[in-house]
């Protein structure tokens, strides 16, 4: 027994190994916490994109007011934040409708609409769902 | 005859020899765990994808129409999915204004695959909230919505919305 408490031998090899072993677990912890972020932020962003539905139920033009109603009939919320009309962009940077699940938005659009022209509609998420429609005014 | 004595010579340093094993289960071991956190995120974005497909399924195969019959709005699933109406909205020369059918869980219009709905539209009165029109349930489940077009002259629209995203529209003109 003090032979082994005393004697130096084969102290190297065991230490060696105690580290490599505590170098693999840290390795792989890290490794699996940088996969569960990386899997969470793809399946909460781009990646839920596939499960985004959204469809323009109603566009009301009269006088300085107009209105476009959008529904979501996906299985996630979404984030509206782009707004073109005719190719224009006319929501400045800053703006945002959240559309949650079921959910019915109003979206103001700030534009000078013609009485009796078309207009092309695009609205783009925040995962980079598109959704168009021609209407007139 | 020396070539096949090479190759055995090799076959037998390569099986008996316990050098390098600890690397191969190491490799092996790491590809495993890479290809599980991979299949994982391939599983989850499969799943999503048939689920949305379905979804586009059901959709597609629950198309309505609706007219005008009188004091009624007769709604037509034409399609093979039941279906239970979200909206409707009714576009007039003064507004625009919605009857909500999906209040609660309780109250939902539905239309079954091929059958028709009727909503009753109540001709004596008018009723919002806002832009919303007050819609009320009788114990059988039809919904009465309080919105009188008789006196108005002017044409009027109706749009039906399903909650999987369809729509159809009639028009009342006098």
């Amino acid at each position: 027994m003090r032979r082994l408490f005393n004697s130096r031998k084969g102290l190297s090899p065991v230490l060696s190994t105690v580290l490599m072993i505590l170098v693999v677990i840290i390795g792989m912890s890290l490794l699996f916490a940088f996969f569960v972020n990386y899997a969470r932020d793809f399946q909460t962003g781009s990646g839920s994109a596939v499960l985004e539905s959204m469809v323009i139920e109603d566009v009301w033009f009269r006088d300085s007011t107009t209105e476009v109603w959008v529904y979501n009939v996906g299985k996630v919320d979404s984030r509206i934040t782009t707004f073109y009309v005719d190719g224009r962009q006319v929501w400045p940077s800053d703006w945002y409708v959240d559309v949650p699940v079921g959910g019915h938005e109003k979206l103001p659009v700030p534009y000078d609409f013609e009485s009796g022209t078309s207009y092309s509609f695009k609205i783009v998420t925040a995962r980079g769902t598109a959704l168009e429609g021609v209407y007139i005014c | 005859m020396l070539g096949k004595n090479r190759v055995k010579s090799a076959l037998r340093c390569l099986l008996t020899s316990r050098r390098g094993t600890a690397e191969i289960i190491g490799s092996v071991m790491f590809l495993l765990i890479i290809l599980f956190f991979f299949t994982n995120v391939f599983l989850w974005h499969d799943n999503a994808t048939r689920e949305m497909d379905g979804a586009l399924s059901d959709k597609v195969n629950s198309l309505v129409s609706i007219r005008l019959d009188g004091a009624n709005l007769v709604v037509t699933n034409n399609g093979g999915v039941d279906v239970a109406l979200s909206r409707l909205w009714v576009n007039d020369r003064n507004g625009h204004w919605y009857a909500d059918f999906e209040v609660d869980n309780d109250e939902e219009l539905w239309v079954a695959a091929g059958y028709t709905k009727t909503i009753w539209l109540n001709m004596t009165s008018r009723s919002f909230d806002g832009q919303s029109i007050e819609v009320t349930w009788d114990d059988e489940g039809n919904a009465l919505v309080h919105y009188s077009y008789y006196s108005y002259g002017g044409s009027v629209t109706f749009k039906i919305l399903t909650s999987r995203g369809n729509s159809a529209a009639c028009q009342y003109k006098p």
